[in-house]
């Protein structure tokens, strides 16, 4: 039978109290209840102590020296009596098989005995029968004479004894019965008379019924014969009778020497050695009646064995009883007994002296030992333990003693490690308990207790869904249901649940509940763990929502947005990204730059690049080519150095329309330019040339002989039209004033053609001389500005410094061409402008090599600029002009071209009233950028 | 022998006026010249004989056009030839309100004047 139990240890009243317990459930209940006790005790060290220890017997104590010498005295003890029980037993059996052949000795004593009577008696039969007076008798038929005869025989011998007596005539009838009237015999069987058979003149025995009882007899039968002629007179039958023959068994006794004998005929008592009442004849009659022949039998103080004899006429033998004096068994146990005692005494001593010798021995050291542990269990600090003589002790005690300091160090570890436990069970925000495999509440702590406003007491042994923290929601209660069901089957859920806490405000509960096994495998309790995670929700619900407003805002850009971690990994990724790579946000999410958006190769440098300097890294007018088209973005990386996270965004603005317009407006200015120009230049020139045409066409009418007028005219100069026409046509005037009028109009047709020009800008600029490019300027200069502005170039000098040596440059001739058109007109206006300069304004045009750059240099001693406005004046359409005087494109347009166009750069520098150097870069080998497309059409 | 027509002259290029008035009076026209607008605009007012004007546009002051429309206000019947230098002259709204139809619109220089003289006298009701 399994049993456990359970010590508890109270510390402060030094109270210990056990108990057994052999159902397994009862003992876990008491064991959750002392364990309740320990955890609700107020202050640890006053808590009771629990040992608990399960499944064992509880050992009745005995001290080792009085184990040793019981267990020695009783060994040596059953040893001894064994020995002794042996040797009785081997005597008994010695003694048992000497008097069994005593005793056969003796029935063979007693059958001889019966047989030599019965021989005596017909001898005496024969002796009767040999008188000669008894055989005259005999013949005479003198019965008297006969009875005299026989009583007068001379009878010695008692145990053959003629108790029957017949005498018989030769044809067997009974003449005389001289048998004792005691016996009432009146006849003979019929055997016994016929005297023909040779059995005669022998004895036997034999059986007679006579009134209602078995008759035994020693008969003998003796054959009287006439000596002298041997004829058969008649007979003598005749002997003793045994029952209650008292001489015959005192004969047996006498010669088997033996102390009683008992003879037994059909269970009956025939004869008797002692009183027939006697408990010895009873035993020895009841033995003969049960047992089988030549055993030894063994009771009240007798010993005892029969032996069967054949008795004729009867079916059963006798049986004859010898016994003996049972005093030699007694003598024996006797002995023996007294060995026992003896031996008895000697194990008491033995017993006395090993536990004399233990005590002086053992009892020492153990008891030292004993000592050493109580003062272990007592919880004395550091006992000392006392080395003794014996060195398997001093070992145990060594052993012990380091192991009741590690377990000392490691109670007191268990026990801070609990107050731990407890502290931060009771006192963690978190929600805990403890429930039974079935669900039920076992303990919980005072956060859970708290968060409904309960006592422990309210919700203890309650099924956990039933308890008040799901009072609010039967669907949750199940919910729990099912997740604390599935923990008893050994599953671990974790779920969000709702709960009403005790101001009827809904929580939201993270909630676990996890399994606990026992080493057998089996479920032995749950663990109910819930945190509320309400303001992590609420956090997170904001969190989503800024989440949401931030993408909507990035979605809502017309800016390809793409937010990067520190690892350069895409974490935003708005819908202008979306549209552009065709990749959603969810899948670019991750990914590379390069993998994502391959199409800006130089993106990732920049990347890097904003990475390591944090600054803002801005690349404008990056041109990615299309099937179609080129497209072009202005790529700007942010570092985000201000976030707890590092990263960077970038944002990518498509600014194709932008280039386009303002590669358009470049383009428009440009014609508008040339075609001002074009117009100024058909103007200047259509105005002298009609004049001259015209004028050529008066004087050929009025040279004519058509009109009438020139008729009158001539002949008032006293000549004639006729003789006119001779003198011209002799010298060749006609022809002159035709080739006059067809060079007119071949100069018109010219004009025409330029009116006609217009050039588009090349993808791919040849290289052009520069200084060619400045003088055509500045010819197409001296001929548009006089139209427009009124003022005239040619009374302003221009110096041409230009070096030698330096080579073409790539560049677009118009561009170039309108640019220091636009340079130079601005460089007369500024001159216009200043009172001082009007009357010896100077441009002078510089061009020079420096390192690979070409340097071209448009100064001037106009007006100038003050600081302000030389901010302002490349904005496009700002014009210090009066309205209608000039777009104020044309810096912004020259400045666009220089450095957009040509990758070069365009300085100004300006002093009011002293006047203004413009100076131009442009890379010898051209501008390095991918070609731009024309976008002028 | 067609009608004595009278035409004014605005041009501020003197050697086209001159040679024009030379051309058209030798066409049988009276020709009267002004240098400018302004001073086109007092001719008319004062001399009432005008039939049709040949008008430059580009003119120092006030242009052609302004010219054309406030003759017109003054003259209503008075027919106009434009004869421009600008080649990308385009006839305002307001001008060809006043009478005036791409027909009469002449670019400088004309091969042969005698283009003028026809458009003048079609513009004044002649017919070939």
């Amino acid at each position: 039978m399994l049993e456990y139990s359970l010590t508890i240890r109270f510390q402060c009243v030094h109270l210990s109290v056990r108990a057994l317990f052999r159902r397994q459930g009862v003992f876990e209940q008491a064991l959750i209840v002392c364990e309740k006790m320990a955890f609700s005790a107020p202050q640890k060290d006053d808590g009771p102590i629990i040992k608990i220890a399960s499944n064992m017997n509880t050992p009745r104590t005995i001290r080792l020296p009085t184990l040793l010498t019981l267990y020695l005295g009783l060994s040596m003890g059953l040893l001894s009596v064994g020995l002794l029980i042996w040797s009785y037993h081997t005597s008994h059996v010695a003694l048992e098989q000497q008097m069994l052949s005593t005793f056969k000795q003796r029935h063979v004593i007693v059958r001889d005995g019966l047989h030599a009577s019965m021989r005596e008696v017909a001898l005496h039969l024969d002796a009767m029968g040999g008188d000669r007076a008894f055989q005259q008798a005999l013949q005479e038929r003198d019965e008297n004479t006969l009875l005299a005869l026989i009583e007068a025989f001379p009878h010695n011998n008692s145990e053959s004894a003629l108790d029957l007596l017949f005498v018989l005539k030769e044809d067997g009838s009974i003449i005389l019965n001289a048998t004792s009237p005691l016996f009432g015999l009146e006849d003979l069987p019929g055997g016994l008379k016929d005297l023909s058979t040779p059995a005669q003149n022998a004895s036997v025995l034999k059986a007679f019924h006579v009134q209602g009882k078995d008759l035994l007899a020693c008969v003998g039968s003796v054959k009287i014969k006439d000596k002298k002629t041997g004829r058969v007179l008649g007979a003598l039958i005749g002997g003793p009778v045994l029952n209650d023959n008292f001489g015959f068994v005192e004969m047996i006794r006498d010669k088997a020497q033996v102390m009683d004998v008992v003879l037994l005929h059909k269970g009956e008592v025939v004869a008797f050695s002692c009183q027939v009442d006697s408990g010895v004849t009873q035993t020895l009659s009841n033995m003969g009646r049960t047992s089988d022949p030549l055993e030894l039998h063994v009771a009240d103080g007798i010993v005892a064995s029969y032996q069967e004899l054949r008795v004729q006429d009867s079916d059963r033998p006798l049986k004859v009883c010898l016994s003996d004096d049972g005093i030699i068994w007694d003598r024996l146990a006797q002995a023996f007994l007294g060995k026992l005692a003896v031996m008895v005494i000697a194990c008491a001593l033995v017993i006395l002296l090993n536990m004399f010798v233990f005590r002086r021995i053992i009892s020492k050291p153990v008891n030292a030992m004993m000592e050493y542990f109580h003062a272990i269990s007592s919880g004395r600090e550091d006992p000392e333990f006392r080395e003794g003589g014996i060195e398997e002790f001093n070992v145990i005690g060594q052993a012990a003693g380091d192991m009741v300091k590690s377990l000392r160090i490691a109670d007191k570890n268990l026990v801070e490690s609990e107050r731990k436990f407890h502290a931060l069970f009771d006192n963690s925000f978190q929600f805990m308990g403890l429930l039974d495999r079935e669900g039920r509440l076992l303990e919980t702590n005072q956060a859970s207790l708290d968060a409904v406003g309960c006592g422990l007491e309210d919700v203890q042994g309650i099924f956990f869904w039933e308890t008040p923290w799901w009072r609010h929601d039967a669907e949750e209660a199940q919910r729990i249901k099912e997740c604390v069901l599935k923990a008893g089957e050994g599953v671990f859920s974790r779920i969000d649940v709702t709960s009403l806490n005790s101001l009827d405000e809904l929580r939201y509960i993270d909630f676990s509940i996890k399994p606990i096994f026992s080493k057998d495998g089996q479920v032995s309790v749950l663990i109910p763990e819930g945190r509320d995670i309400t303001e992590i929700r609420d956090a997170q619900q904001t969190m989503r929502n800024l989440r949401l407003l931030l993408q909507n805002i990035l979605d809502s850009m017309p800016s390809i947005v793409v937010g990067l971690d520190a690892y350069k990994k895409i974490t935003h990724w708005n819908r202008q990204a979306e549209n552009h790579s065709g990749i959603s946000a969810e899948k670019a999410r991750g990914r590379s730059l390069g993998e994502t958006l391959p199409e800006f190769p130089l993106l990732s440098d920049s990347v890097n690049s904003a990475l390591e300097t944090r600054k803002i890294v801005k690349n404008e007018r990056v041109v990615v080519l299309t099937e179609s088209k080129a497209r072009y973005f202005d790529c700007t990386v942010f570092p985000l150095t201000a976030s707890e996270t590092y990263g960077a965004v970038v944002r990518l603005d498509e600014v194709t329309d932008r280039v386009n317009l303002e590669q358009s407006m470049v383009n428009t200015e440009k014609m508008a330019s040339l075609g001002g120009l074009a117009a100024g230049m058909a103007h200047e020139i259509n105005n002298p040339l009609a004049g001259m045409i015209q004028n050529a066409q008066v004087i050929s009418n009025r040279l004519s002989t058509k009109l009438p007028q020139n008729h009158a005219a001539a002949q008032e100069c006293g000549t004639s039209m006729e003789a006119i026409q001779q003198y011209m046509d002799k010298r060749g005037v006609l022809r002159m004033f035709a080739s006059l009028m067809k060079s007119g109009g071949q100069a018109a047709r010219i004009i025409d053609n330029i009116l006609m020009f217009a050039r588009d800008k090349a993808s791919i600029y040849k290289p052009h001389d520069l200084n060619d490019l400045m003088d055509r300027s500045i010819k197409l200069a001296a001929a548009d500005f006089r139209v427009k502005t009124h003022i005239d170039l040619k009374k302003i000098k221009i110096i041409r410094d230009f070096s030698e040596g330096c080579p073409p440059v790539p560049c677009d001739p118009g561009g170039m061409q309108l640019v220091f058109l636009n340079l130079i007109k601005n460089a007369a206006q500024a001159i216009a402008d200043s009172p001082t300069a009007r009357k010896n304004g100077v441009i002078r045009l510089k061009q020079a090599k420096e390192a690979d750059m070409a340097l071209i240099e448009i100064e001037d001693n106009g007006i100038g600029m003050t600081k302000d406005l030389q901010k302002r004046v490349f904005e496009p359409f700002f014009t210090t002009r009066p309205t209608g005087r000039g777009t104020g494109l044309g810096l912004s347009v020259s400045y666009f071209v220089v450095t957009q166009d040509h990758g070069g750069d365009l300085t100004l520098a300006s002093q009011p009233g002293k006047g203004t150097v413009i100076t131009i870069c442009l890379p010898l080998v051209g501008k390095s950028a991918l070609p731009i497309e024309d976008a002028g059409g | 022998m067609a009608l004595e027509w009278t035409v004014l002259i605005v041009d501020d290029e003197g050697p086209i006026r001159s040679s024009l008035s030379d051309f058209l009076e030798d066409d049988g026209f009276i020709t009267i010249q002004a240098e400018s607008a302004e001073e086109g605009l007092s001719i008319v007012k004062n001399n009432p004989e005008i039939n049709a004007a040949v008008v430059d546009i580009r003119l120092p002051g006030e242009d052609g056009n302004a010219f054309i429309l406030q003759a017109h206000a003054i003259r209503p019947d008075m027919k106009f030839i434009i004869y421009t230098g600008s080649t990308d002259y385009s006839l305002p709204a307001s001008v060809r309100k006043a009478g005036v139809d791409p027909a009469q619109v002449l670019h400088k220089p004309l091969q042969d004047i005698a283009t003028l003289t026809t458009a003048i006298r079609r513009a004044l009701g002649e017919t070939d």
